[in-house]
């Protein structure tokens, strides 16, 4: 996914189309708080992970 | 309701429970009409815990190894295990039903809420057997407050599961006070579990808020089957000794501690995660289709541009709001969603106003989605006949989801359903054939009742159908169908459904998103590890008498940030929970690996009854082509950009093939993939190459009782050994 300005956790979950309410994320291995997805800006060239926790099933 | 016509009755002395067990299991044989108290062991209760651990031990006992799901010596095992009937913490009302099925003939377990397990426990008993077949209906009473088991005629003509359930209730209570209802509890099946072999099970429970008797199933494997075969009508408890403290905990303080932190967790953090508390588990209804998991037109496809018309919005809507919808006390996390003043459009109930328990997602994919329709209305009307019928709404949805494309692909004609056009989407004709498996007066719909295993070879003998395509597109597995989730695109999840005990039901592990989506599993032996550590931590709950849901429908607020991402997905601090709630309950002093291990014993000691009954080996974990990737060109057109990856994944240039071959590429590498799954899994668990556990594995889990050794010896072979 292409880097650009002020780039949010929520932009990439947004763009990723993650409707799914359990997401863990974590940048370089920093997790970030879910309140905080909004707010979190992502440096150029972060690790980046995204994780879906389990539910349902 | 006239008096009861007395049959047979028997006096017992109901014990109290002290730490969780009240000591004393009943069986009752409803053919003989004869009743025994047994005594539970220490040492039952070590190595099978309770709930399902204590069903298999005493099913092991009652059968032989030829027994089939039809004769007299098959039972019935209802038992809730030590923290069922709890009320401090949510979700701890469950019983599980043990019997050997009529769809897989190996044992199942299925479990359903309500109130019927913590009743049947403060009655007095840590488990029932029903053993024998009546040769008149019957309706079996319990009752803990007289201390007497009675063995009624049934007076009902209508022995269907909303026409008797609210009545029983009221006869067995206080006439002149409704919340007395609250101390029964009564089980039925009805006539579509009498002809079909997709019979469930509805549990009772009286909501105090709507006053009515609502209903929650123990929907799989068919035991309302079993139980109707046994001509029982209906099977009631009823107890005065319900409090917050009956099960005689060691611990309160401890208990109602743990309990609090969860039930402020779910009302500050239920809103912003899956909303249980306002749409159920139907928050699921986008979430599956955004991710290509939802299943439509026979999980062909995993996504649908008329998904929307389901999603959990619409459901909200249709659901009553602002009430405490619990299924046990203290669940706070109250999924038990339902649609009140529902008028009733077609069939023998129409005109009736109803209140409509569910749909929950597997019923609204199965009986929505799956089958082509996308209309709530008729997937609720569709629930509320399931239920009353006393049918499994997941079988009934994956079955009609197979006979539709069967359908559509030719196979089958309007002469072989009797007039019905039996299209995806066709929602008319689709209930219509409902109501006639539930009358079982018409062939075709009879044959649909036997389920896919039986439809293909009736398909393939007597119709003429291909058989490598049913083969193909029967999603089913040891002989029950698949539950509502699209496979196809992660091959832990395969194990998922597939390497289970009893057939392919999401209740022992779920790991589409940690594999496909999250790529946490990358090697078969990290699959394999999932598929050992989250089908034992999941069997515990059938052990003590849990509800799955709060484990994982809520998470800390903190679950995600205080641990690392493989750890967090096992939602520690509630795992730590139920540590704790159980060494409060029954004062003793397990770790989390001890839970594991209990939960191992038991899903070993049921491989090895799978074996007994001549099933529980590597040509029974069978996988249909469908759950591995797709069969017909459009449904792989439909994700051709995936699939292609996959196959330049795999070294396949798929730029030279054709999408037929394109098709069977994937697949061949899929088998392959899938064999090494098995290999890598059975190597985990402890089990030799053709999925046996070692004499070793017995040994060291403590359950290698002479009888369960000799059964595994008699079968297992030393070219097998890894
Ligand atoms: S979470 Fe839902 S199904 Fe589970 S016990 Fe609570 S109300 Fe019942």
């Amino acid at each position: 996914m292409e880097w650009e300005v002020g780039l949010t956790v929520k932009d990439i979950i947004t763009r990723k189309k993650y409707t799914f309410p359990l997401l863990a994320v974590w940048i370089n291995d920093s997790p970030v708080p879910r309140d905080d997805f909004n707010s979190t800006k992502v440096p150029d060239g972060a690790k980046v992970q995204i994780i879906h926790m389990i539910s349902g099933g | 309701m006239e008096n009861m016509k007395l049959l047979a009755e028997w006096s017992y002395e109901p014990t109290k429970a002290h730490r969780g067990y009240t000591g004393k299991t009943l069986k009752i044989n409803v053919g003989e009409r004869t009743f025994e108290a047994k005594d539970v062991t220490e040492d039952m209760k070590e190595k099978f815990v309770g709930g399902r651990g204590f069903g298999l031990k005493l099913l092991w006992d009652a059968v032989k190894d030829t027994t089939k799901w039809n004769d007299p010596e098959n039972e019935i095992v209802i038992s809730g295990g030590p923290l069922c009937g709890i009320t401090q913490y949510p979700g701890t009302g469950k019983f599980y039903a043990v019997f050997i099925s009529p769809l897989t003939e190996q044992t199942y377990d299925s479990n359903a809420g309500g109130h019927f397990g913590p009743l049947l426990k403060f009655a007095g008993w840590d488990a029932l057997e029903i053993q024998g077949k009546s040769d008149k209906d019957v309706v079996v009473v319990i009752d803990g407050d007289e201390g007497k088991v009675k063995i009624f005629e049934s007076p009902f003509e209508d022995i269907n599961a909303y026409s008797i359930t609210e009545t029983l209730h009221e006869y067995f209570s206080d006439p002149n006070d409704i919340n007395d209802r609250k101390h029964v509890s009564v089980i039925t099946a009805g006539k579509g579990a009498e002809h079909t072999y997709w019979g469930c099970l509805n549990s009772s429970f009286w909501d105090s808020h709507r006053k009515i008797a609502r209903l929650k199933q123990a929907g799989r494997g068919g035991g309302g089957t079993v139980f109707r075969d046994k001509k029982i009508a209906a099977l009631v408890v009823k107890t005065h000794n319900l409090s917050g403290t009956a099960n005689d905990p060691a611990d309160i303080d401890t208990l109602t501690k743990v309990g609090l932190k969860l039930h402020k967790e779910i009302f500050t953090l239920d809103s912003k995660q899956c909303r249980m508390r306002t749409v159920g588990t139907p928050h699921l209804n986008e979430i599956m289709n955004e991710y290509h998991i939802l299943p439509v037109h026979n999980y062909k496809f995993g996504q649908h541009p008329d998904a929307d018309k389901i999603h959990s919005e619409v459901y909200g809507k249709l659901f009553t709001q602002g009430i405490a919808d619990g299924c046990w006390y203290g669940c706070t996390l109250a999924c038990a969603k339902a649609v009140d003043n529902y008028t009733i459009k077609t069939g023998p109930c129409k005109g009736q106003v109803v209140t409509v328990d569910g749909p929950e997602y597997e019923t609204a994919a199965g009986l929505g989605s799956n089958v082509g329709v996308f209309d709530p209305e008729w997937t609720i009307e569709t629930n509320f006949y399931a239920d009353h019928y006393g049918l499994d709404t997941i079988s009934l949805g994956t079955g009609i989801a197979f006979v539709c494309e069967c359908y559509e692909l030719g196979y089958i004609t309007k002469e072989h359903t009797n007039g019905l056009e039996l299209k995806f989407g066709n929602k008319d004709d689709i209930l219509e054939l409902i109501h006639r498996m539930a009358e079982g007066k018409d062939e075709f719909a009879k044959i649909v009742g036997l389920g896919i295993h039986r439809m293909k070879d009736i398909f393939a003998e007597k119709f003429g159908a291909p058989r490598d395509i049913l083969e193909k597109i029967g999603m089913e597995g040891q002989g029950i169908e698949v539950s509502e989730y699209v496979p196809k695109e992660s091959i832990a999840q395969w194990g998922g459904y597939f390497l289970t005990l009893k057939g392919p039901q999401h209740d022992e592990a779920w790991l589409i998103f940690m594999d496909r989506v999250n790529k946490q599993l990358p090697t078969f032996e990290d699959k394999a590890e999932a598929l050992h550590y989250f089908p034992n931590f999941r069997t515990w709950f059938s052990l003590v008498g849990l509800c799955k849901l709060p484990w994982n429908d809520i998470e800390p607020a903190d679950n995600a940030t205080k641990y690392p991402p493989q750890e967090a997905a096992k939602v520690p601090e509630h795992v730590q929970n139920y540590v704790d709630i159980f060494n409060a309950v029954t004062g003793k002093n397990i770790t989390k690996e001890e839970l594991i291990l209990q939960s191992e014993r038991v899903y070993n000691f049921q491989r090895v009854f799978q074996l007994r009954l001549g099933k529980g080996t590597r040509k029974y974990h069978n996988i249909p082509d469908r759950a591995l990737g797709p069969v017909f060109p459009d449904e792989w057109e439909a994700r051709a950009e995936y699939y292609d990856n996959e196959l330049k994944e795999a070294g396949v240039n798929p730029e030279e093939l054709s999408t037929e071959e394109k098709i069977k590429k994937l697949n061949e590498i899929r088998r392959q993939q899938w064999e090494e799954l098995v290999d890598a899994v059975y190597k985990r668990r402890g089990w030799d190459r053709n999925g046996i556990p070692t004499v070793e594995t017995l040994k060291r889990l403590g359950i290698d009782y002479p009888d369960v050794v000799a059964v595994v010896e008699k079968h297992a072979k030393p070219e097998d050994r890894w």
